[in-house]
This record gives structure tokens, C-alpha cells and sequence, in this order.
């Protein structure tokens, strides 16, 4: 998400989660934007104008509730469909998608050539039913 | 038809009349005369009529997307809406070929006077050189169902 926001206009701030998971990503060899961590000292003012990426839940948090006026991005697959708009109480949505989707689910299974295919999390039954049809051997895993 | 699509689709995504504001002056400073005339006639709430109904295209569906019939309506559980599945399914256009407001505009007045078969296999024919918001629009507008996304007054 944060590579494709525009750093020579905004700084980024990362909730403590996002910022973990990011310096993962860096030890990896990942190149990311560069991002400043949240922390109990940042004052409004330095954020004012700038970019906060942080889970969910974090527009529900008490630190929110003090702040000046600001407005609410939400990055989810979901958004693609128009039902899931009004689902959030945001003020824009993206349409972004930290799963795999459909096309790249079903090119992962031709290209790995493989024959049988467990599937776990999501709408198992409709992949499993469309492998099937594509005579590829393919199971639900579930979760329980 | 890109530019008037992606403003309808972040229109319609936000209740926040500051932001509704700032997405129109940004779309009429960077948009043609030719464009913003007709942009304003359908924000404006006018309707125009219908030229084909949704269903039409949804029968045909499989056929158009290659997906089997049961995904798409697997699929349309998930949407609800039958102009969304559509717009979703149907792949991306294969040709950077682009279609100003004004064009598609011209091309919905014309089929006014079109026989109903042929006025088919144009839609359909369009339908496929659209992008994906395109098409939702598109099909919206052709349906005769398009609706505006801003307060006037």
C-alpha cells in the first residue's frame, strides 16, 4: 500500500504493527517508502497534511478521539464491490487486496502443474467446484 | 469516459460533501468543454431513456466472459448488483482505444434510431473496449438506470 503513495508530497507514519512488519519486509531486501513510526509523542501537528497507515481498529482508538479534524482512507478487496462501500465508516475507499485473487489463485495452480488441491480460507467451495470442472482433484480444508 | 467513470466511482463512495467538492473541481479543471457539458447534464440527475435492459446482457454473460454460469451467479451473490457482476467479469480491454464522455454520449444518441438487433451488437461491441468502471457506468447509462451522485443546490 505505501508504494504506491506519493512521498515527495506527504511523510508517512506507521502505526507500531504496520512499522513491525515493515521492518520485516526491509531485512528482506524489500524496498519500501520511507515511514516514520507512531508513537505517543507524535503531536497532531506534525501529522497534519500527512499519511497514517494503520489497521482497522485504529479508527475506533481513544488516541483518534483527541485529535483535530482528519479524514479516513480504507484499503480492501471488498471495495470492488459497490455493497461493501457503505459498509465502513470512511470517507474514501481503495480497492486493494492483501489476498490472492481469483486470476492469480488459478494461475498459481497451472503453474506449479500441480494435481491436487487443497483449499483453505475464502470461498473454498466455488474454487474447489471450478478446479473440479477443470479436471484438477481439489478439497476444502477446513478450518476447524 | 475514464475520467467521468473513476469520478462517478469516488463520488459515490463518499458521503462528505468537502471531498465531492474537491473531486468536481478536479475533474471540470482538467476536462474538455465537450465533456464537462454532458458531465453536468448527468450529474444533474437527468435520465435518459432506456436503449437495452441489463438482463439482455446478463443472458449472454457466459458466453461474453467465458465463466460458468453458476460462477456468475455465484458471483452475484457476492455483488448484488447484475451491472457490477457484469463490469467485473467481462475482461479488460485488449486496446488502449479511449472514449471521451462525449463520444460515448454521441454514441448512446445515436442508437436512438437504431434497429434493435444491431443496436445489440454495438452495445456489445463497445461493452468490450470499455475498462472496468467503464462499463459499469456505461452499461447504467445505456439501461436508462444512471444515477447522479451529487446534491444540487
Amino acid at each position: 500500500m505505501i508504494k504506491h503513495l506519493d512521498t515527495s508530497i506527504w511523510k508517512i507514519y506507521t502505526h507500531s504493527i504496520i512499522e513491525d512488519v515493515n521492518e520485516i519486509l526491509r531485512n528482506c531486501k524489500m524496498s519500501l517508502p520511507k515511514t516514520h513510526r507512531l508513537n505517543e509523542n507524535t503531536s497532531y501537528k506534525e501529522l497534519l497534511g500527512n499519511i497514517v497507515i494503520a489497521p482497522p481498529s485504529f479508527t475506533g482508538s481513544s488516541w483518534l478521539g483527541g485529535i483535530g479534524k482528519y479524514s479516513v482512507g480504507y484499503a480492501s478487496g471488498w471495495l470492488k464491490t459497490r455493497k461493501a462501500w457503505g459498509r465502513q465508516s470512511i470517507d474514501i475507499g481503495f480497492s486493494l487486496s492483501d489476498h490472492a485473487d481469483w486470476d492469480g489463485l488459478n494461475k498459481s495452480v497451472k503453474d506449479t502443474g500441480a494435481e491436487v488441491v487443497y483449499a483453505t480460507h475464502g470461498f473454498t467451495n466455488q474454487f474447489v467446484k471450478f478446479l473440479r470442472a477443470g479436471s484438477i482433484d481439489a478439497f476444502e480444508l477446513k478450518e476447524d | 469516459m475514464n475520467r467521468f467513470a473513476e469520478l462517478c466511482s469516488l463520488l459515490s463512495q463518499t458521503s462528505n460533501k468537502e471531498y465531492k467538492e474537491i473531486l468536481l473541481k478536479e475533474y471540470l479543471k482538467n476536462t474538455p468543454d465537450e465533456d464537462i457539458i454532458w458531465a453536468l447534464f448527468l450529474l444533474s440527475g437527468k435520465k435518459l431513456s432506456k436503449q437495452i435492459g441489463v438482463a439482455e446482457i446478463w443472458d449472454i454473460l457466459p458466453e461474453l466472459s467465458g465463466v460458468p454460469e453458476w460462477l456468475i451467479n455465484e458471483s452475484l451473490q457476492i455483488s448484488g448488483d447484475k451491472a457490477e457482476t457484469i463490469s467485473l467479469l467481462l475482461p479488460e480491454p485488449g486496446t488502449d482505444e479511449m472514449f471521451s464522455l462525449g463520444e460515448i454520449m454521441e454514441f448512446i444518441t445515436e442508437l436512438e434510431v437504431i434497429e434493435r438487433s444491431v443496436k445489440f451488437e454495438k452495445i456489445i461491441n463497445i461493452l468490450g473496449k470499455l475498462t472496468t468502471t467503464e462499463k459499469f457506468y456505461f452499461i447504467r447509462l445505456i439501461a436508462g438506470s444512471f444515477q447522479s451522485y451529487i446534491e444540487i443546490g
